[in-house]
């Protein structure tokens, strides 16, 4: 059994897809979902167990070895985002029990629940994969999956950005395969440890298909990740969503891209493959642009969800930043920032949710004095908000301090200025949120009565707390995702 | 010069490439939505050419085992990702225009300059 852990962790929620809507049907869908989320964050823990002390968990799919088979791997880094996406996923589940059947058609609901868990298998299964073509039909699996989230609210809006969205991923996915085919072209394989071994040499003699393949998946795999200028479908898609789709799309699906580039390059395109050609320094130059632009869009927005869309671009942006950078201490900040900004834009879109939930309203100005009818939710607001500008005991700080650091360990202060002014910047369009919620009066106040539904409210609390708690204790992750850095760099 | 020559002396990644290009050109120019996904399943068939056509060596059979010695076996894995690449075309096609259908019952229009007009 514990050997079987890889392929569980995608196979368990893809079974649950499936059996959903035959056994699901009167209400028992979100039991369905929820037993399924939760026995998935289980596997994942238990490899997170196996593989902090470095070890890597192998599997061959159907026990064909590679480079004939599918091979999967779990190190500690796959093991770490799985449990963390997973624990955001049983939030969100819980979140959606109540706030879903009053946003769809009765007649959709459970088949959103069988679309969740289908996505949860698609982020699992680009998580694990150790195959290119098996990265690839798994980025498909997921981003199917993330449309039909989006779409499933049967109206106007919702329909227009999914159609938008799904038209960038297939040019996305476009790209991907022919890059693919590309590799496979001069190197005859697909695995990614034999890709490693053979890209030196076919490097070497077909420069210009290696050159094309790079810029292909890197392409493909920015636009997945709404990597700035390639950002234009989210704010519709992320905004127009139903709130736990929101939630998970903006924690956790743009992140899967950045995981797949992340390990395409530190594993494939490593040493002399890249070093004649300037990706780094691409990613960096695109990652300033969304971190400065996704802030400026993000001040000017009316509406809640889409500021908070728009904040993603530029959260998105400082993961590529550290990324691009390169050295230790940076990629240690962005991964450290791919969970906590998971944690906390989840939680953000599911106060939102509730707000809209509660009162009916969307407007950032609606949220004025909202804090006398919903204290607890607009306390997580709030530190939601601290940690996305950087205070202190947020797990915000945390990351973006190493980020900090990684700019400063590179030798580029300038890029150390462009945080510090993007952490101003979302000050200027979060905090006037906070102030009114706490201060301001309400122009209409909601109804009387309890908060929301205890299952709404509860889930947002413990994600709120956790990000206090790795805030104020961030050793156990950073010591872990320091490791991974140092592993990925191979130093 | 050098790849142009390279590139009529192999047609079929010629072919595919220009397919690929038309595809990408009509799916991100064209304001029709019918006419992206036509795009769409353009760019995604100049794919499965290069693919196949990578396979393939001058004179080589199907790769079935017992033809006798020396002789050359067509690549079965890039057919095994190509099937799998249709799959997921078809899908994906079959999903965007179930999308499209709906969106015209809604706004009776395939334009997205005009869609994107009618909303706010």
């Amino acid at each position: 059994m514990l050997k079987h852990l890889p392929v569980l962790l995608t196979v368990m929620p893809l079974a649950g897809a499936f059996l959903v809507p035959v056994f699901g049907r009167s209400g028992r869908g979100h039991r369905m979902a929820l037993v399924t989320v939760a026995v998935t964050l289980l596997a994942a823990v238990t490899m997170l167990g196996i593989t902090a002390g470095g070890e890597v968990l192998r599997y061959r799919v159907g026990d064909w070895p590679p480079p004939w088979g599918i091979e999967l791997r779990v190190d500690a880094l796959g093991a770490l985002l799985a449990s963390f996406f997973a624990l955001v996923y049983l939030a969100v589940t819980i979140f959606a029990g109540r706030d879903i059947p009053g946003e769809l058609n009765p007649a959709s609901v459970h088949w959103y629940w069988s679309l969740l868990l289908l996505l949860l298998a698609g982020i699992n299964g680009v998580v694990t994969a150790h195959d290119l073509f098996n990265l690839f039909v798994f980025t498909e699996v997921f981003s199917l999956a993330a449309c039909g989230i989006i779409s499933i609210r049967d109206r106007l809006d919702s329909l227009e950005a999914a159609i938008k969205y799904l038209i960038l991923s297939a040019v996305a996915a476009g790209c991907i395969l022919l890059g693919i085919a590309l590799v496979y072209m001069v190197t005859g394989h697909l695995n990614l440890s034999y890709l490693a071994a053979e890209l030196p040499m076919a490097a070497r003699l077909y420069p210009k298909n290696v050159l094309a393949m790079v810029a292909l998946l890197t392409t493909g795999f920015a636009l997945k990740s709404a990597l700035f200028p390639l950002h234009v479908w989210l704010p519709d898609a992320h905004s127009s969503a139903p709130s736990p789709s929101s939630a998970l799309l903006s924690g956790l699906v743009v992140k899967v891209g950045i995981v797949a580039l992340i390990r395409l390059f530190t594993t494939v395109f490593t040493g002399p493959v890249i070093a004649a050609l300037p990706v780094p320094v691409f990613m960096i130059v695109m990652a300033v642009g969304g971190i400065i632009f996704g802030a400026l869009f993000a001040m000017t927005q009316r509406d809640l969800k889409r500021m908070l869309a728009y904040s993603t671009v530029t959260q998105v942006g400082y993961i590529y930043l550290g990324f691009g950078l390169l050295n230790e201490t940076a990629l240690t900040g962005a991964l450290l920032h791919i969970i906590n900004h998971a944690l906390l834009k989840s939680m953000l879109f599911m106060c939102a949710g509730l707000f809209i939930h509660r009162t009916g309203k969307r407007r950032i100005a609606d949220m004025a004095g909202l804090a006398r009818h919903m204290p607890l939710t607009m306390s997580c607001f709030t530190i939601g908000a601290m940690a996305m500008v950087g205070i202190p005991v947020t797990n915000g700080f945390v990351s973006k301090w190493h980020l900090v650091l990684g700019t400063l360990h590179g030798g580029q202060p300038l890029l150390a200025g462009v945080i510090l002014l993007s952490s101003l910047l979302s000050s200027i369009y979060y905090f006037p949120v906070v102030v009114a919620g706490w201060f301001g009066h309400p122009a209409s106040p909601p109804p009387p009565g309890p908060e929301g539904p205890p299952s709404m409210v509860w889930p947002i609390v413990a994600l709120a707390s956790l990000c206090l708690i790795l805030g104020v204790w961030p050793h156990l992750p950073l010591r872990l995702l320091g490791d991974v850095a140092r592993t990925l760099l191979g130093r | 010069m050098e790849i142009s020559l390279g590139l009529f002396l192999r047609l079929n990644y010629l072919v595919a490439i220009t397919l690929f290009l038309i595809g990408l050109h009509t799916m991100l120019t064209h304001s029709n939505l019918i006419k992206k996904v036509m795009g769409m399943n353009i760019m995604e068939t100049g794919i499965f050419l290069f693919l196949v056509s990578i396979g393939y060596a001058r004179q080589s059979l199907a790769p079935i085992v017992d033809q006798g010695d020396g002789v050359i076996y067509a690549n079965p894995l890039v057919s095994a990702i190509v099937l799998t690449g249709i799959v997921i075309a078809v899908s994906t096609t079959a999903y965007t225009l179930s999308m499209i259908v709906k969106l015209y019952e809604r706004c009776g229009t395939l334009d997205v300059d005009r869609l994107e007009r009618l909303r706010t």
